[in-house]
C-alpha cells in the first residue's frame, strides 16, 4: 500500500515536471476589483424620470484602476449599465461583448465577436438576461448570470478578459435589498503584450 | 387549545363505557371501477394502473378536503402554492392530470392548477385515479393520469345522516346527507358547509418586519358550501333518466401590504355550478347507451382596496363549459366487448387576465373506440384510441393500448402504453400583457403580430442600428410562421407493473413508469424593448421526461391488523437542459467566490418541485380495547427543488432544496349504538412539522392539528 502510495507521488511527479517545461508564455494574472461603486441615476419611482444623474466611474484595464474620463478609458460603470469607449459612448477605440464561458476557458480574444457601442446597442448588453446580469422583479436583487465573459478590446489595443462576481458591497453570498448596490466585484486578465491570447 | 383537550377527554370517556362492534378488514374486495374503461369493470381485471380509495378509508382518516385524502396515497402527491394544492402524478405538474366528478371534468384550473380544496370529501364514495395516459377515453390535460371522484349514490330505503367535525385553528365542518329510494325513484341530497380561520406561518419568519413586509395570512380565513343532488328516475326497465346537480360557493377575505407597503384589503368569490341530465339506455346484458350533456359555470371575482376605500385592482373571471356525449357498449360475448362514444364540447372564456371584455370561445369534437378482451383473471385487453377536431389546435390522436395477464397463479402482470395530450389555454393563445410597474409585456402566440405591432408603433421595440429594423428573436420568426397556431403538448407514457399475492394476506403492487412529454408550451422571448426589458410569447419547445417506480405492499397480521407501505421512486428532467449539460453550456456561479464554473450532468437536479423520494408508512388497527379502531399514518417526502437560487435557471446546488420532512398523523374511532353513532378524535402532523422561510414556504402545513368529529346515522 504505502509503496503504490510512493508510485504514485513519483509519477505524478515525473507528470507534473514534464507539463511545466512544456509551458512557453506564462498566462497573465488574473486581478480583482472590489467595491467599485458606480451608483445608477435616481428616478422617480412613479413617473420614472430622472431626478439625479450620477456619473460614469471610468476603468482602464492597463492601469487596472478607475481613471478620471479625460484619461484613455476602457468601459465605465453606471448601476448595471457598461459602456465601452467607442460609437455614442466615447471618442476612443475600444470594443467589447459577452461570452457564454467559464472565465478560465476563454483562451483568446476574437476580433471579429467584438462590438462598438451605437445608439440602440451597446457592446456589453444592458437589460435584465440580456448581458451580464439578471434582475430578480420579486426581491428586485441584481445577480450576475453564471458563465458570462465579458472580452474587450482596451482603447490601446490591448485584450483584456472580465467576469463580473458581484453587484453588491463586499460581494456577500447572500446580498439582501437593504445592501448596498451598485458595488462591483470582477476578475480580470489585461493581456499587456499586444497578443490576444490570455 | 384547553377546549379542544377537554373535548378529547370527555369524548374518550364516553367511548370506551359502550360497547360496539367496528369493521374489521379484507385484503381482497374486489371493488367496481368506472375510470380505467369508462365502463364497469372489476378492479382485478383491469389493465391500466389504478388507485381505488374507498369511503372507509377516507372516513378513517381526520380529511376535510381532497387534498388530505390524496397525499397519503403512493404515488399522489400534493403540491401547494399561491394557486392552490394541485395534485402530482408521475412526476408531473398539476396541469397535466384530470380531475373529474362522475366521469365529467371540473373547470376553473388557475394557470393550470385546479385548486383540491374545492371539494369536501363528505360526499365521495371512492375516489379512482388512473395513473398513466388517459387521452384515449377523456381527451385533453389526461397525460399524467384522471382522478375520478365518484360521488354517494342512494341506498336501499331511507337513510339520513349528519356529520360535525372541528379542527385545529378554528376549523368548523358540518355536512348532512339524506336519501330516498322507492322502486321507480331514488334520491340523494349532499350538503357540507366548510369554516376555517386560516393561519399565518410568516411569523415564523427570521428577522423581518411581519406587520409590514408580510402583513397578511398564509391562508386566508375562508368559508364555503356544497349541494350536490342526484336523482335517478327508473323510466321503464330499459330506460332510466338522471339528473345530477351541485353547486359551490366560497368566499373569502384577506389583507396584503402593496409594493408601498399600503395595507390592501381583498373580497374574493368563487362559484362552480353544475347541471347534468343523463338518458340510459339498457338491453341488459348486450347493450347499454348512455346519453349526458353537461353545462358547467365556473365564476371568481376579486375586488382589492385601500383603507381609504381607492381600488387597489379588481378581477373576474368566468369559465363555462358545456357537454354531450353519446357512449354506446356492445357486449359481443363474454369475452369481447366494443365501446363507441362521440361527443361536443364548448368551452368560454371571460376574465380581466386576458380582455376586460372579449369572451374566447372555442368547441371541440371527438370520438373514440374501444375494443376489450377479457378472459377473467386469466388475461384481459383493452385497445383503444380518440380522436379529436379542436378549433384552437391541431387535431388530435390518442391510441392506448394496455393489457393485464396472469403469469403464475400469484403473480399477475400489467402492461400499457399510451398518448397524452393536453390543449394550449386560452392564456397562451390570447395573452396581452405589459407590466406596468417593471416593463416586459406578455403576449399570447396567436396575439404576437398585434402585440409587437402595437409596441412598435409606440417606439417600445429596441432597432438594430445597423439596419433600423426591430430586434427580434429567432422565436419571433418560428412563431409568426406557424400563424400563431400553437401545437397541444404531448407525451407517451408507459407502465409495467407486476401484482404480487402470496401467503394468503400480503399483495405486493410494483409499477415502472416512464413519460416522454414533447412540444410543452414554453414561455420565450420574442423582442426587446427599448426600456432594455422583452416581450415574450408562448412556443411548443421544452421536452422532459419523468420516469419511476411505484412499489405498494399491504400485509394483514390478521384481521384486526393491517400494515401498508409505500414508496415511489421519481426523477424528472429537462431533456434539453441535458443536452446543453453535454454540450458544456450550463454554468453556475459559486456563491461564495462569485466566480462561474461549468455544470457536470452529475449536478442537474432535474425539474423543480420534484422529490426523488416519497414514501408512506401506516398502521390500521381494529376491534382493540373494547372494539376500537386506531391507526398511525406516516408520511415521507423526501427532499425538493423549490427555485433557481445561483441563477442559471436550473436546479443544481443545495440552497435550491427544501429538505426532506416526516408527517405523522393518527386517529382513534368508535362506533357506538349499532353502528349509529361514531367518533373521532386524534391528531395530525404530531411532530407539529412547519417550513417557513421568506424564499419558500410549505402553505399547506399549518402545524399539529387536533381534530375531533361525530357523525350519526338514522336507517
Amino acid at each position: 500500500m504505502k509503496h503504490t502510495f510512493l508510485l504514485l507521488v513519483a509519477f505524478t511527479m515525473f507528470f507534473a515536471s514534464c507539463k511545466k517545461d512544456e509551458v512557453i508564455t506564462a498566462h497573465p494574472e488574473t486581478q480583482k476589483i472590489t467595491n467599485l461603486h458606480a451608483p445608477a441615476d435616481v428616478r422617480d419611482q412613479q413617473t420614472g424620470e430622472i431626478i439625479q444623474e450620477n456619473p460614469y466611474i471610468y476603468f482602464s484595464f492597463a492601469k487596472a484602476d478607475t481613471v478620471p474620463q479625460t484619461e484613455s478609458w476602457d468601459i465605465a460603470f453606471k448601476g448595471t449599465k457598461i459602456i465601452t469607449n467607442s460609437g455614442v459612448s466615447g471618442s476612443g477605440n475600444a470594443k467589447a461583448t459577452i461570452i457564454a464561458s467559464t472565465f478560465d476557458d476563454v483562451l483568446e480574444a476574437n476580433d471579429a465577436d467584438l462590438a462598438i457601442d451605437t445608439d440602440t446597442q451597446l457592446a456589453i448588453p444592458y437589460g435584465s438576461d440580456n448581458g451580464w446580469y439578471h434582475y430578480n422583479p420579486t426581491n428586485h436583487l441584481i445577480t450576475p448570470i453564471a458563465g458570462r465573459v465579458i472580452v474587450v478590446k482596451t482603447n490601446d489595443g490591448k485584450y483584456a478578459k472580465m467576469e463580473i462576481l458581484s453587484y453588491y458591497k463586499d460581494a456577500p453570498a447572500d446580498p439582501t435589498p437593504t445592501t448596498q448596490d451598485a458595488t462591483l466585484t470582477f476578475n480580470f486578465v489585461y493581456q499587456g503584450d499586444g497578443t490576444n491570447k490570455f | 387549545m384547553i377546549r379542544l383537550i377537554l373535548l378529547f377527554f370527555f369524548t374518550m370517556a364516553c367511548t370506551f363505557r359502550i360497547f360496539a362492534q367496528a369493521d374489521t378488514m379484507k385484503l381482497n374486495i374486489d371493488e367496481i371501477i368506472v375510470t380505467a374503461t369508462k365502463t364497469q369493470r372489476q378492479l382485478s381485471s383491469v389493465t391500466v394502473p389504478v388507485t381505488l380509495i374507498p369511503k372507509r378509508e377516507i372516513n378513517q382518516i381526520n380529511a376535510h378536503r381532497l387534498q388530505d385524502v390524496l397525499g397519503e396515497y403512493t404515488g399522489l402527491n400534493t403540491t401547494s402554492s399561491a394557486l392552490g394544492t394541485g395534485i402530482q402524478l408521475q412526476g408531473l405538474d398539476p396541469e397535466y392530470t384530470l380531475i373529474m366528478v362522475d366521469g365529467l371534468p371540473l373547470i376553473g384550473r388557475l394557470n393550470g392548477v385546479l385548486d383540491l380544496s374545492r371539494l369536501s370529501v363528505s360526499n365521495i364514495a371512492k375516489i379512482e385515479v388512473v395513473k398513466g395516459p388517459s387521452s384515449a377515453l377523456f381527451g385533453s390535460n389526461a397525460l399524467a393520469g384522471v382522478v375520478n371522484i365518484i360521488t354517494e349514490k342512494p341506498k336501499q330505503g331511507k337513510q339520513f345522516s349528519v356529520t360535525g367535525k372541528y379542527s385545529s385553528f378554528q376549523t368548523y365542518d358540518f355536512s348532512a346527507q339524506a336519501n330516498i329510494t322507492t322502486k321507480a325513484y331514488k334520491g340523494q341530497v349532499s350538503t357540507n358547509y366548510y369554516k376555517t380561520g386560516g393561519y399565518d406561518l410568516a411569523s415564523n419568519y427570521q428577522g423581518f418586519n411581519i406587520s409590514t413586509d408580510y402583513y397578511g395570512k398564509t391562508v386566508s380565513p375562508h368559508q364555503n358550501y356544497a349541494i350536490n343532488l342526484h336523482n335517478d328516475f327508473k323510466l321503464s326497465s330499459k330506460f332510466n333518466f338522471i339528473l345530477d346537480g351541485r353547486i359551490f360557493k366560497e368566499t373569502e377575505t384577506y389583507q396584503f401590504a402593496d409594493a408601498n407597503k399600503n395595507i390592501v384589503n381583498g373580497d374574493g368569490f368563487i362559484k362552480d355550478y353544475a347541471l347534468t341530465p343523463m338518458l340510459i339506455y339498457r338491453l341488459a346484458p348486450k347493450f347499454k347507451s348512455t346519453l349526458k350533456h353537461t353545462e358547467n359555470r365556473y365564476k371568481t371575482e376579486t375586488k382589492e382596496l385601500f383603507a381609504t376605500d381607492e381600488v387597489y385592482s379588481s378581477s373576474l373571471y368566468h369559465e363555462q363549459y358545456s357537454l354531450t356525449e353519446l357512449q354506446n357498449e356492445f357486449k359481443l360475448s363474454p369475452h369481447h366487448e366494443i365501446d363507441l362514444g362521440v361527443g361536443y364540447e364548448q368551452e368560454a372564456l371571460l376574465t380581466t387576465r386576458l380582455s376586460a371584455n372579449k369572451t374566447f370561445s372555442a368547441d371541440n369534437k371527438y370520438v373514440y373506440a374501444q375494443y376489450i378482451y377479457n378472459r377473467g383473471k386469466k388475461a384481459n385487453f383493452v385497445l383503444g384510441a380518440r380522436y379529436e377536431n379542436h378549433k384552437n389546435y391541431l387535431p388530435q390522436f390518442n391510441p392506448r393500448a394496455s393489457l393485464r395477464y396472469q403469469l403464475f397463479p400469484k403473480i399477475t402482470i400489467r402492461a400499457s402504453v399510451g398518448r397524452g395530450f393536453k390543449k394550449p389555454t386560452f392564456k397562451q393563445l390570447f395573452f396581452n400583457y405589459t407590466n406596468s410597474a417593471i416593463g416586459y409585456s406578455v403576449f399570447g402566440a396567436k396575439f404576437i403580430e398585434q402585440g409587437i405591432e402595437g409596441l412598435s408603433q409606440k417606439n417600445e421595440i429596441a432597432k438594430d442600428p445597423d439596419t433600423g429594423e426591430p430586434i427580434v428573436y429567432a422565436d419571433f420568426e418560428t412563431i409568426m410562421n406557424n400563424h400563431g397556431l400553437l401545437n397541444a403538448e404531448s407525451s407517451l407514457g408507459t407502465n409495467l407493473g407486476f401484482q404480487i399475492q402470496s401467503f394468503k394476506n400480503t399483495r405486493i403492487d410494483i409499477n415502472l413508469f416512464r413519460n416522454d412529454l414533447q412540444n410543452l408550451i414554453d414561455i420565450v422571448p420574442v423582442a426587446l424593448k427599448t426600456n432594455g426589458w422583452r416581450a415574450y410569447s408562448y412556443l411548443n419547445k421544452k421536452r422532459v421526461f419523468t420516469q419511476g417506480a411505484e412499489i405498494d405492499i399491504k400485509y394483514f397480521i390478521n384481521k384486526n391488523i393491517k400494515i401498508s407501505g409505500g414508496y415511489q421512486y421519481l426523477v424528472a428532467k429537462d431533456k434539453d437542459v441535458l443536452d446543453e449539460l453535454d454540450e458544456g453550456k450550463v454554468f453556475a456561479k459559486d456563491l461564495a467566490s462569485g466566480v462561474s464554473y461549468k455544470l457536470k450532468k452529475n449536478q442537474y437536479g432535474g425539474l423543480l418541485n420534484r422529490s426523488n423520494h416519497t414514501a408512506n408508512l401506516k398502521v390500521f388497527v381494529s376491534n382493540f380495547w373494547d372494539k376500537t379502531a386506531a391507526n398511525v399514518r406516516i408520511l415521507y417526502k423526501g427532499r425538493f427543488g423549490f427555485n433557481d437560487y445561483n441563477n442559471n435557471q436550473i436546479l443544481d446546488i443545495d440552497k435550491e432544496y427544501i429538505p426532506g420532512y416526516f408527517i405523522v398523523n393518527t386517529g382513534i374511532q368508535k362506533q357506538l349504538l349499532d353502528k349509529k353513532i361514531t367518533v373521532q378524535l386524534g391528531v395530525n402532523n404530531v411532530l407539529d412539522f412547519t417550513y417557513a422561510t421568506p424564499e419558500y414556504t410549505i402553505s399547506s402545513l399549518p402545524g399539529r392539528i387536533f381534530f375531533t368529529s361525530f357523525t350519526f346515522k338514522f336507517n
